[in-house]
């Protein structure tokens, strides 16, 4: 079995040119690490590249994030009796819906001369929760913690930035929604001030407090039952 | 003291052999900047390029154990990148517009070489992006990641022959719009 005759040797200086490395900015180096953080194994795989453990709860199942694991999580969480954190996962599953066609809708086929601003997610509306200053107070920060840039720092990237904070901070919001579903307030709580430390002004920081009252009642529910 | 010096050297050709398993973060670390490229090449859009890099390393990682360090690394991720992005393809409609000039950020050049090989890059991606994803995958793996047929094979999950078949076309595609470019040309 025999190669096919090689290109040209001017055609050759093109693809020289094409295996020169581009540098990956460490800003997007970190952002994709920290988002991989909740499917890490304990220990972070060799911790971030920002230098900090990027460790997590490795309860997710797959790389099925968005709308099918949040519908999935409010089916159980309405079966279990938990409205509230059913309706979060709702949430997350439609944001992340919004997400998806806001990338993949028909509009954004069309070829343009100029650059297109990616559609906005509009926050969905949410009571306020202020149950959640206890749960933060009682329970010790977890060492591991997460660097991601913010998306205002880097103006030039902030579709692609915008998008995978919101990727990132869904990730988050569904270990901690899985922590909960188990039963397991201390995870719970820490992928949530995980959560708060990085993003604390993020897209999910409603859907991040309706679930840290949840976990706070977990808690004290779990302390009650405990053996005296 | 002479069958301890052979248990020495035998050991030594061992460790030589195969090398050690990278942990994960040493192998994000080191093969980030390949995987975002080659994802480029088999057709993401630059502005979903990270989200597929994740998506990639979230299947590496779920595969890890299996990973054999005595062969190389970059085939092996290849196969991950090609399905995320074959699947990325079957879902995106999106049609990219032209694409911002690339960041001339490699000091070690002069700007007119910089401006040189960036020109180029963007030659060879618009070209790649008119060629058929197998053919692609092939052309990519042997023209510039420099695989051998047998490793494109084992990767691709296709006979030798097969690889050299479309390695063949993929050349000739290559070539053909390449000069159409140069030439001043658009694609089709």
């Amino acid at each position: 079995m025999n190669e096919p005759a090689p290109l040209p040797d001017d055609l050759l200086e093109y693809l020289d040119a094409a295996r020169e490395p581009e540098p990956v900015p460490a800003a997007t180096k970190a952002r994709l690490f920290a988002s991989l953080g909740p499917f890490l194994p304990p220990g972070g795989g060799g911790g971030s590249p920002t230098g900090d453990a990027g460790g997590g709860p490795s309860s997710i199942g797959g790389p099925s994030i968005g709308g099918a694991t949040a519908a999935a999580g409010a089916t159980t969480g309405l079966l279990q009796g938990k409205l509230a954190v059913a309706v979060v996962s709702a949430m997350i599953g439609a944001l992340g819906g919004a997400t998806v066609h806001a990338t993949f809708a028909p509009p954004r086929t069309v070829v343009v001369s100029s650059p297109v601003a990616a559609s906005v997610v509009t926050p969905v509306e949410q009571p306020a929760v202020t149950a959640v200053a206890a749960a933060q107070a009682a329970e010790p920060a977890p060492s591991a913690s997460v660097a991601v840039a913010s998306a205002s720092s880097l103006p030039s990237e902030a579709p692609a930035l915008r998008k995978s904070s919101m990727r990132a901070e869904r990730i988050l919001l569904e270990a901690a929604n899985a922590a909960l579903m188990r039963g397991d307030h201390a995870t719970a709580i820490g992928s949530l001030q995980q959560h708060a430390r990085t993003y604390p002004r993020g897209e999910l920081a409603q859907e991040r407090d309706i679930l840290m009252a949840q976990a706070a009642k977990l808690k004290a529910a779990n302390k009650g039952s405990a053996p005296r | 003291m002479d069958l301890y010096r052979q248990i020495q050297s035998s050991s030594v050709v061992t460790i030589d052999a195969v090398p050690p398993r990278p942990d994960f973060r040493t192998l994000f670390e080191r093969e980030l900047n390949y995987v975002l490229e080659t994802l480029r090449r088999l057709g993401v859009a630059r502005a979903d390029v990270e989200d597929m890099a994740h998506d990639v390393f979230i299947a590496v990682l779920k595969q890890f154990d299996t990973y054999d360090p005595s062969r190389p690394i970059k085939p092996w991720l290849f196969g991950f990148a090609f399905r995320v992005a074959s699947q990325y393809r079957r879902k995106a409609r999106r049609v990219e517009p032209l694409e911002a000039p690339e960041k001339l950020v490699d000091a070690g050049q002069r700007p007119d070489a910089q401006y040189e090989t960036a020109r180029k890059r963007r030659m060879v991606q618009l070209v790649l992006e008119e060629i058929e994803l197998d053919r692609r995958a092939v052309f990519v793996l042997h023209d510039i990641d420099g695989c051998t047929g047998e490793e494109i094979a084992r990767t691709l999950e296709v006979p030798l022959g097969t690889v050299y078949t479309r390695l063949r076309l993929a050349r000739e595609d290559f070539s053909a719009k390449m000069r159409r470019l140069q030439a001043g040309g658009r694609l089709e």
